[in-house]
């Protein structure tokens, strides 16, 4: 079906199919929206910071390897918040 | 809670929505470029300020840190939308999640917006040099995970089609 929706302007949308809202995304990231995307993107940071933490041991560099295995603590500890809560509500829409 | 929703929260959506606003006006790029952008952004400040303050192995240490975090906004600008792909479907699907968002993940902003305020206070470091990556992490957190949430969150702007003669003035004067 085809749908022409206009705006204000001289702007014209067209459209081949009707539209569902979130056909064609990330089926995952629209049932549980922020939770999935800030989830991974916070254990990737914790990661980063845990190899900077044991590069800079190695290196010797007593410092910013605390400093920054400080902040992938912190960061890991923000992902477990938010997959514990990603978890509670997959479990109350059931 | 009300007044946090009030003065903070609501806010913040619409400072984050007219920013997704004037992003799509000005670049023609889908709002889901801006997160990225910006975060490629404050990255590039850090390593420049790294260059000032920190030398020899501990700013090779620093960058390669700024290094890694910037691939994921580097990938996903690469991977994203192609300019003028943003279109009244790719619109109404950001819109709704964009309102699920807002509905269901306010504490969520809210714990990303504390933890982001008190992240240099928590972590601690032994030497100067430490106390400086905290400084340049904390920076980096609260410049780009709170920004990333209200983004998501905000009201995304209507596609324009790439259609070049449309502005605002014209319209009014059409009007």
């Amino acid at each position: 079906m085809m749908v022409t929706l206009r705006s204000a302007g001289a702007a014209r949308w067209q459209l081949s199919e009707p539209l569902l809202p979130g056909l064609g995304t990330n089926r995952l990231s629209l049932r549980f929206p922020l939770v999935k995307m800030t989830e991974v993107e916070m254990l990737y940071y914790a990661l980063v910071f845990l190899v900077v933490a044991l590069i800079a041991g190695v290196l010797g560099f007593g410092g910013i390897a605390g400093a920054s295995a400080s902040i992938a603590q912190i960061l890991f500890f923000i992902f477990l918040v938010l997959f514990v809560v990603s978890i509670a509500m997959r479990v109350m829409k059931r | 809670m009300e007044f946090i929703s009030r003065f903070v929260d609501q806010p913040m959506l619409q400072g984050a929505s007219r920013a997704l606003q004037i992003w799509h006006e000005k670049s023609r790029r889908s709002p889901d470029e801006l997160g990225p952008a910006w975060e490629l952004i404050v990255i590039s400040c850090l390593i420049a300020a790294s260059c000032w303050f920190l030398s020899g192995t501990g700013w090779l240490i620093a960058a390669s840190t700024l290094m890694l975090l910037s691939l994921r906004p580097a990938w996903k600008l690469l991977a994203g939308p192609k300019r003028g792909e943003y279109d009244a479907r790719a619109y109404r699907a950001r819109a709704a999640l964009a309102i699920r968002k807002r509905e269901t993940e306010w504490s969520l902003r809210m714990l990303v917006l504390l933890i982001s305020v008190c992240l240099p206070m928590i972590a601690r470091a032994g030497d100067q040099s430490g106390e400086l990556f905290i400084l340049g992490a904390g920076v980096w957190f609260v410049l780009t995970i709170p920004v990333n949430a209200y983004l998501a969150a905000a009201e995304p702007p209507k596609p324009n089609d790439g259609d070049f003669a449309f502005s605002r003035s014209r319209t009014l004067a059409a009007v």
